[in-house]
């Protein structure tokens, strides 16, 4: 499959008071033309610095990429690129939605306001062609009566509604990718469904492949086929989807499953402790300090990347150990 | 609070307004004892001298010393001030309290009052109180006492209802804990701060408007020395002598500027979010 | 939209109402009574009862309140103690310049705090941030009459600039008037341009925290676009407040100014009221003044409710 999307070992420092302290690291992930790509983990565990990275909106300072390569369409790597023609690319070829629909519009402008917006970044077209365009797009991420929409405020509407527009805008410039940061988590479970399945109608009509993050391993059943776990700041396993949820080889990613499991059965179980502070990060495996199955090993020295099964990486001693055993 | 001075010391303007007010109060409060001339003495034979070793900062069109005039003129900037601020606070904070205890029309009433305070300009305000109980150092007093009242009794209903709101509060309330008694405990250090920042804020207000009604003729009355009368009488020979204006204005800006550098670091502390 | 701002109108009755009780009262608490400030210590009792009956201060007080509000709410102030005029008609040709002041004033802080608020934000903790908080405590640090003094000193010694003498209306002289009208203005509108400095500061950093602003970014927009179209407008909708409150500093500066600068106003006429203990006068140009401050107040939140959809009508 063509990738649109190669992301090669980045990393991400965060600066604070004189101090450079590292937040991502090792990150290397694919996504292919069509494709839905899970990346998953706990709050805090940097997925959406990741994301920003790839938009090319970190915050900085304090935050910068200190490492990698993000190669967009096999040919530029974004990281490389001038604000200018980073500009061109946002909300046009790589687009964007958030978490809190109920503040990512401003409060200030009408919907019409800041669909049109988005045209007049990206093309010459004449007010007449982009209202229209507007309309439709309206239209097709299933909101009735697009004119009346169009000269409201973002105040008028519900979350769900909100969270609808943030799609038409992001889809306006038919995207070659859509990064989804948690874009249900706001909002009430039968919304939830309709969102994803619109997502799902949408990357088959506009051909587009979708980066869904999310905490919610449900969410990733739903919808992907590859999925990235994500702790700590760094992936610690890779896979499709199926493996990933029958076959699962890190002990966070097996946490996360069970805690899931435990949704319907009484005993709600959770990974017991946190994600660790940028500033407590564990010298060797950033898991250890959580992690059921943790050896002398893994407090000393990081585990390596490794591919465990046909498509299937994970970051773990258990793996490198048994591997270094067959050989 | 200690947590409030450490971060104090590494902010680098409030230590400027620091040490600005506590050389202005130490000029307040030995003013007397450095000065080498008695600030309404007229040494004729001097007038309108420019400065030199046995007249500091000159002399004005009555030969007065007007670096005596000046220092004492900071002990009356600071009385004044103090003064002022003490009875706007002491009945902001009575208004305050009583309005945020009991937010009924009570409440109402105080509040509407305070609007009412509050649609007239500062220092018209002043003005007018002055000009009705006659222009003398007590009347003034009162006056920017007055002015600040609304202030005061806004910031400390704001914190009362706030305490009341807070959930210990709530919860003490529920096991039969006499609120009364849980507020009042709660309420002051919650006041505290707000109170501390405007106070600072209100006392380089309450200088300002000193010496604005002294320069209007409506503060402080000759021969006293004040800033602002001192500034008003030197238009008239500025030209000539430009010393005799100099000198005052030089000293109420520097100490309204230091109250407020004060004033401002002490906001920013205790409220991190505008940084 | 005409419906809310009949209704806040209203709402303005018992505020207006309230002033005006309180200018009386206080105008009641003169010591000493206006009858021997006009016919001296030495007038015969025939006089005065007179003249007492003449304003009404026989009546018990709350009726003297009526037959003086009537009288306002009639166009008819009273007339001065000192020259027999009505006072309507003085207030109202004074008003203009007043309020000419008052506008260039505020137009001239914006147009030096806006910009510079938002450089500080944009630059936020580095020197020129520091140099911009520096000015806009200056700013607010410095008084009128200081300011004004000082100014006019080093123009003279310096330059041998004077203002010109002898005030000329906006409609006989517009460039004269605006030379004269200049400096004053400035040194008026430097309190409140650090205020609206500060404000500007801190509200487009609020605002460029806020989500929406990464939405903006993530459609591709430039940063011009995001501080000038989106930050601004909605930091705006604070800077309005501090504008509003900062125009009764503006009014009350006048008093001090127009004294400085030999300016007809509003503002001299109250300070030469109150030295004449022409009360009459103070009381009503006292008035005056603050139901212009309550209907400025009241003109910036219209504005305010115009600017942000989320305010309703109700
Ligand atoms: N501006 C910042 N400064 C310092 N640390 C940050 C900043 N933004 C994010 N972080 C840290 O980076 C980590 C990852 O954050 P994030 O990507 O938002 O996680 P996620 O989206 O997975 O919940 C968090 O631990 C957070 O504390
Ligand atoms: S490396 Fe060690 S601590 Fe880390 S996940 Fe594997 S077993 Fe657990
Ligand atoms: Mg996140």
């Amino acid at each position: 499959m063509e990738p649109i999307l190669q992301i090669k070992d980045l990393q991400i420092d965060v600066k604070m008071d004189e101090e450079v302290l590292n937040v991502v690291k090792n990150i290397n992930l694919e996504i292919g033309k069509r494709e839905i790509y899970g990346i998953v983990g706990e709050s805090g565990s940097g997925k959406s610095l990741t994301s920003l990275a790839i938009m090319g909106l970190l915050a900085s300072p304090p935050l910068q990429v200190s490492k990698g390569e993000i190669v967009f369409e096999e040919e530029k790597d974004l990281l490389k690129l001038s604000p200018k023609e980073l500009r061109k690319i946002r909300g046009n070829k790589i687009s964007m939605i958030f978490q809190e629909p109920m503040s990512a519009l401003d409060p200030l402008f009408t919907i019409e306001d800041q669909l049109m917006e988005s045209l007049k970044f990206h093309t010459k077209l004449s007010k007449k062609e982009m209202k229209r365009a507007c309309v439709k797009i309206i239209e097709r991420v299933g909101i009735p009566r697009p004119e009346q929409i169009m000269k409201e405020y973002p105040h008028q509407l519900s979350g769900g509604m909100r969270q609808r527009i943030m799609i038409a805008i992001a889809m306006l410039c038919n995207p070659k990718l859509l990064i989804a940061d948690e874009p249900t988590t706001a909002l009430d479970v039968t919304i939830q469904a309709q969102i994803l399945e619109l997502m799902k109608e949408l990357r088959d009509d506009f051909e587009t492949s979708i980066l869904m993050i999310t905490h919610d391993l449900g969410v990733i059943a739903e919808t992907c086929q590859r999925v990235a776990v994500m702790y700590a700041g760094e992936i610690v396993e890779e896979t499709d989807v199926v493996s990933l949820f029958h076959r699962p080889k890190h002990p966070y990613t097996k946490g996360l499953l069970k805690s899931m499991v435990g949704d319907r059965s009484d005993a709600l179980y959770s990974i017991p402790g946190k994600v660790p502070s940028v500033e407590q990060m564990p010298t060797g495996c950033r898991f250890v300090t959580r992690c059921p199955e943790a050896m002398d090993i893994c407090a000393r020295v990081s585990p390596d990347d490794l591919e465990v099964a046909e498509n299937h990486r994970c970051k773990c001693w258990i793996y490198q150990e048994e591997m270094a055993n067959h050989v | 609070m200690k947590e409030i001075m450490a971060r104090l010391k590494k902010d680098k303007v409030g230590i400027v307004g620091v040490i600005g007010v506590g050389l202005v109060l130490l000029l307040g409060l030995f003013g007397p004892w450095l000065s080498p001339h008695d600030s309404t003495e007229m040494y004729k034979e001097h007038m309108l001298e420019g400065p030199s070793a046995t007249y500091w900062f000159g002399t004005d069109e009555f030969g007065r010393d007007i670096f005596s005039r000046v220092v004492e003129g900071a002990r009356v900037s600071l009385y004044v001030g103090l003064i002022s601020v003490g009875i706007g606070a002491s009945l902001g904070f009575v208004f305050g309290l009583i309005a945020g205890f009991f937010q009924n029309w009570v409440d109402n009433l105080i509040m509407r009052i305070m609007d009412i305070l509050f649609a007239f300009p500062d220092i018209l305000l002043a003005l007018t109180i002055v000009a009705v109980l006659g222009p003398n150092l007590e009347n003034t007093m009162i006056a920017i006492g007055i002015v600040f009242t609304p202030v005061f009794t806004r910031t400390v209903r704001a914190a009362v209802i706030a305490v009341k709101e807070m959930e210990f509060i709530i919860s003490a309330k529920a096991i039969g804990v006499k609120t009364h008694k849980v507020i009042f405990r709660h309420v002051s250090p919650n006041v505290l701060a707000p109170f501390i920042v405007q106070s600072t804020l209100a006392l380089s207000g309450a200088i300002l408007t000193e010496a604005a009604l002294s320069f209007l003729g409506l503060g402080i009355q000759p021969p006293n020395p004040s800033w602002g009368a001192m500034l008003n009488e030197s238009r008239q020979y500025m030209e000539i002598a430009p010393w005799i204006a100099i000198f005052p204005a030089l000293f109420i800006i520097v100490t309204i500027f230091c109250f407020n550098l004060l004033g401002d670091s002490l906001r920013d502390l205790l409220d991190p979010k505008l940084k | 939209m005409f419906a809310y701002i009949l209704r806040r109108l209203l709402m303005l009755i018992p505020v207006l109402f309230g002033i005006s009780v309180f200018i009386f009262l206080i105008m009641k608490m003169i010591p000493g009574d206006v009858v021997s400030t006009i016919l001296g210590t030495e007038a015969t009792d025939e006089a005065r009862r007179q003249l007492e009956k003449q304003f009404g201060l026989n009546l018990p007080i709350y009726q003297q309140y009526l037959q003086w509000m009537g009288g306002v709410l009639t166009g008819d102030f009273g007339v001065s103690l000192r020259t027999g005029k009505p006072i309507l008609g003085d207030i109202i040709s004074r008003f203009g310049l007043t309020l000419e002041l008052t506008m260039l004033s505020a137009f001239i802080s914006w147009i030096i705090a806006i910009p510079l608020g938002i450089v500080a934000a944009l630059k936020r903790n580095t020197s020129t941030d520091f140099g911009v908080r520096i000015i806009s405590l200056l700013g607010v640090s410095v008084p009128n009459f200081a300011l004004a003094t000082l100014l006019l000193l080093v123009l003279s010694l310096a330059f041998s600039y004077y203002p010109p003498a002898g005030y000329v209306s906006l409609f006989e002289d517009p460039m004269k008037n605006l030379q004269m009208m200049i400096l004053p203005a400035f040194v008026l509108g430097t309190a409140m341009a650090g205020a609206v400095m500060r404000m500007t500061r801190s509200s487009i950093l609020e605002v460029l925290r806020q989500d929406f602003i990464r939405t903006i970014r993530a459609k591709g927009a430039s940063e011009r676009i995001v501080i000038f179209n989106h930050a601004l407008k909605n930091a705006m909708i604070p800077i309005l407040t501090i504008i509003g409150m900062q125009i009764g500093t503006l009014l009350g500066g006048t008093v001090i100014i127009e004294q400085i600068f030999s300016l007809p106003g509003l503002g001299q006429m109250v300070l030469t009221a109150i030295n004449q203990r022409d009360y009459p006068v103070v009381q009503g140009a006292v008035l005056f003044i603050a139901t212009v401050f309550v209907l400025i107040n009241l003109l910036v939140d219209i504005l305010y409710s115009y600017l942000d959809p989320r305010i309703t009508y109700k």
